[in-house]
């Protein structure tokens, strides 16, 4: 199959997502993709885009083709053995066989912030208990304005902590020190001193939760920036139907129990795509 | 959070964290604020982040 870039790249792709209507997955974000060094090609006649991001030696699509403008017959096409990600509910040929990826947490924040009743009894006692312990508060600064050493230190200190079970460290790094694509800010108390690190991004339907990377060896940091961040999406969502995807639980049983205590909105399952 | 590997193997080398924890994690040149940037130890402003709302209406 020949195939040429895209024109438009990312952006391209971005904008044959949100005309289509697809639901986007958690991948399905510029600045995730810009993070992965994946690029946005096309088939020589122009008629099917696709993204696909240089793996070991190769490349691999990492979602379904879809239609560019010039393709009024839609249709279904077997253009790629494996496709690393599902669209949920678009539709692929029959020859694709599905695998389960991971799942995509979809949370209201504005229910997830005012943490009523007894479904949220448990986040609600544990994201208080940081601050109560340490007396502490913490404000948002854009990490381009904090010290680089202490930001590369903390997110040493965290991978070094999760390395047994760390997942694609590359993109996370790439995402929050080299292409500047996504929203990146740093968590600094009131001592100056750098707690945490938030990576967000959106598209046309979702805010998505990222990264979080908290200081290790304190207990219920990460609850409470978890609490900072979903009313901070409440802002940025802007009065606007935009739930919060906070992604899957890359293959961790316990990220899954507690995903699941904070009561999505939905818990969907995402698919790898294999010919038979 | 984050995403699931597309790479076969993998694993953290110890040689990277050393490399974030000690200052040597080559970066790309910020695009924005590189003159904002604070040194360690140099004191903050108290300031408000703007949120960066417009990264999200992509």
């Amino acid at each position: 199959m020949k195939t040429k870039r895209a024109p438009g790249g990312l952006d391209y792709w971005m904008s044959r997502v949100g005309a289509l209507h697809v639901q986007p997955n958690f991948y399905c974000a510029k600045a995730f993709l810009a993070a992965t060094g994946a690029e946005c090609f096309m088939t020589e006649d122009e008629m099917w885009t696709f993204v696909l991001e240089p793996v070991d030696g190769e490349r691999i699509c990492l979602f379904p083709p879809l239609p560019t403008e010039r393709n009024r017959g839609n249709g279904l096409v077997e253009l790629f053995d494996t496709i690393w990600s599902d669209f949920i509910g678009y539709p692929v040929a029959g020859c694709y066989q599905r695998e389960f990826l991971d799942y995509q947490y979809i949370y209201n924040q504005r229910e997830l912030v005012r943490m009523k009743g007894p479904q949220y009894a448990t986040f609600r006692k544990n994201s208080r208990k940081w601050p109560a312990r340490t007396q502490l508060k913490l404000e948002w600064a854009p990490l381009s304005e904090l010290p680089i050493e202490e930001a590369q230190y903390l997110c040493g200190e965290w991978i070094e902590r999760h390395s047994e079970d760390l997942q694609d460290h590359e993109t996370m790094l790439n995402y929050i020190f080299n292409t500047y694509c996504g929203n990146v800010e740093g968590l600094v108390d009131n001592y100056g001193i750098l707690r945490a690190i938030v990576g967000w991004d959106g598209n046309h339907q979702f805010i998505n939760f990222r990264y979080c990377i908290t200081q290790p060896d304190e207990p219920f940091l990460e609850e409470y920036v978890r609490l900072l961040f979903y009313q901070k999406s409440y802002v940025l969502a802007n009065g606007l139907y935009r739930f919060v995807n906070d992604g899957g639980v890359v293959d961790s049983e316990g990220l899954e129990r507690f995903k699941d205590r904070l009561n999505p909105v939905y818990k969907l399952k995402t698919y790898s795509l294999k010919k038979q | 959070m984050g995403g699931k590997s597309r790479k076969s193997g993998g694993g953290v080398s110890k040689q990277l964290i050393n490399q974030l924890k000690y200052g040597n994690y080559q970066v790309n040149d910020a695009p924005v604020a590189n003159d904002k940037r604070k040194k360690k130890g140099e004191p903050r402003e108290d300031k408000k982040s703007t949120g960066g709302f417009g990264l999200l209406d992509e």
